[in-house]
């Protein structure tokens, strides 16, 4: 395989993980060009609609399935040509946690931390207490908020560098939701670690990631940090005289309906100054209505 | 790591071993009789090994378990490889649990040493090893599936085969498949008191193995989880 070169950015810390160009066929559907980066101790969020791609590009950079096209790096390498030294560094919790039923989460500790050089048993213990959770309930008792978090405190006693959650959010109540938040930031706080969180609950990411990624019909339509997304993007919505070619030309996508037009730009400051004297309201835009109105592209 | 892998299975699925002790010793009695089939034990041995294996990487499907074997910093070759190892030992095993029950039981009229002479040991591995080497593959590229369809298939061809037969009352394919089984696993059992057809044997036997690994790798690393 040719080698990836690297790429440093301004002021910016080489990436931790790097999509180039990924390619996946399926029969049904592909994921097409996926290009996106995470730096070392920063929170990336990969959004998008259900069937976008999400999970599937979680799985290639686990080499759960083989990749058709582009290069993935972790660390600058490459997952299937360093496949054990990648998987020693990434902590991954599944979208819905699958053990074996009829083990305890202490039996599983003993299995799975024979595979790790870094594991920690004390910490995986603690980590047990801190979450609550029964060690010695069998697995397949557990509801999946508890699967969930006895599959984080797997991923997080072998101190892995890189933390991929797929849908981790789901099934959690709000105070451990909370909770699971505050220690993603103070993971990567001391800039060894990244997260990277697939999810469609977008709330979840407005104040934690530092990086965003939307995904739609296998593409990445969107990747930029949350500042960009702060400064650029924006909600604009005001009576139907709104719409005109100038404006339509800065919207990313919108919904008109009999007494009002409510829409997405990419562009906010040529937007403001376009609409400066004209009743509208130019207002930040949430994750939400980003993948809301773009998914109804003008 | 497959030091790890093996700890793994056994950790997780004890009672496939200890359960199996109960049957052997089932199996120990029925060769009680003088003239019982002493062979009976390498059929046995067989089984116990392909079945073991094959069931472990079944549940693994049923646990939805595989996507999470493989998120561990194992390569897939590994993982199949650690699949042939213990399919091996556990029919090895087998064999050997069976053999002693079979020798050791106070009503037994066969000794140990007659049990576990060169050819009958020989003839378990051959057993053991194209057992393995034939299912695993299905089993580790399909899972549950590939091992139910692997028999379905064996099963739909044996039918088919006795259709046949019976409806056109040409009893030939049937006797020329079961007759060429029978001699050919009588012929070999003969001749593996010599010497040099046994090495010859266990040539091509690990030859077969190898291939078959080989061949699980490449599906098992074409299988997206």
């Amino acid at each position: 395989m040719t080698p990836v070169p690297a790429i440093v950015r301004d002021g910016m810390a080489e990436p931790l993980l790097e999509f180039r160009n990924v390619s996946k066929r399926y029969p049904d559907f592909a994921l097409d060009d996926v290009s996106f980066s995470l730096p070392r101790g920063y929170i990336g969020g990969l959004i998008g609609p259900n069937g976008a791609g999400k999970t599937t590009i979680v799985k290639l950079l686990l080499n759960l399935v083989g990749r058709d096209g582009g290069w993935i790096t972790v660390a600058g390498l490459d997952p299937v040509d360093d496949e054990v030294t990648v998987k020693r560094r990434i902590g991954f919790v599944h979208e819905v946690p699958s053990y074996y039923e009829h083990l305890s989460l202490d039996a599983i500790g003993r299995v799975v931390g024979r595979f790790y050089l870094d594991w920690d048993r004390a910490l995986f213990a603690s980590l047990l207490r801190e979450f609550d959770l029964p060690a010695r309930s069998r697995f397949g008792s557990l509801s999946r908020g508890m699967r969930t978090k006895g599959a984080l405190a797997l991923a997080l006693a072998h101190r892995a560098e890189l933390l991929v959650l797929d849908e981790p959010t789901a099934g959690l109540d709000p105070v451990f939701r909370r909770a699971l938040l505050e220690r993603l930031s103070a993971y990567v706080a001391e800039g060894r670690a990244s997260v990277l969180i697939s999810t469609h609950v977008t709330s979840d990411l407005e104040r934690l990631a530092d990086f965003i990624t939307y995904v739609r019909a296998g593409r990445v339509v969107l990747s930029a940090t949350r500042d960009e997304l702060a400064e650029r993007w924006a909600l604009v919505r005001g009576g139907p005289a709104l719409l005109d070619e100038e404006t339509r030309g800065l919207l990313a996508g919108y919904e008109r309906s009999a007494h009002a037009v409510t829409g997405l730009t990419s562009d906010a400051p040529a937007l403001r100054r376009l609409l400066s004297g004209r009743d509208a309201v130019v207002e930040r835009a949430t994750l939400e209505d980003i993948m809301f109105y773009m998914g109804r592209s003008c | 790591m497959l030091r790890s892998l093996l700890f793994k299975d056994l950790r997780l699925n004890p009672h496939l071993f200890w359960g199996a002790i109960p049957f052997f010793a089932w199996v120990a009695y029925a060769l009680h009789e003088e003239g019982a089939p002493v062979g009976m034990l390498t059929a046995v041995s067989g089984l116990m090994g392909a079945a073991t294996a094959s069931t472990i990487a079944a549940r693994e499907d049923r646990f939805h378990a595989t996507a999470l074997l493989a998120s561990l910093p194992v390569p897939r070759s590994t993982l199949v490889l650690s699949r042939y190892v213990l399919g091996v030992a556990a029919g090895s095993a087998a064999f050997a649990v069976a053999a002693a029950l079979a020798a050791l039981l106070p009503w037994s009229p066969h000794g140990l040493a007659a049990i576990l002479d060169v050819r009958s040991v020989m003839m378990a591995f051959v057993v053991i090893g194209t057992a393995v080497a034939v299912l695993l593959p299905a089993a580790l590229r399909f899972g549950l599936v590939g091992v139910v369809g692997l028999f379905a298939a064996l099963q739909v061809a044996g039918v088919g085969l006795f259709f046949v037969s019976s409806t056109f009352g040409y009893r030939q394919p049937l006797r020329l498949v079961f007759g060429s089984v029978e001699s050919g696993i009588l012929a070999l059992h003969a001749r593996l008191s010599d010497a040099g057809f046994a090495a010859l044997v266990a040539a091509a036997l690990a030859v077969m193995l190898w291939a078959s690994y080989r061949a699980s790798v490449w599906l098992v690393g074409r299988r997206d989880l």
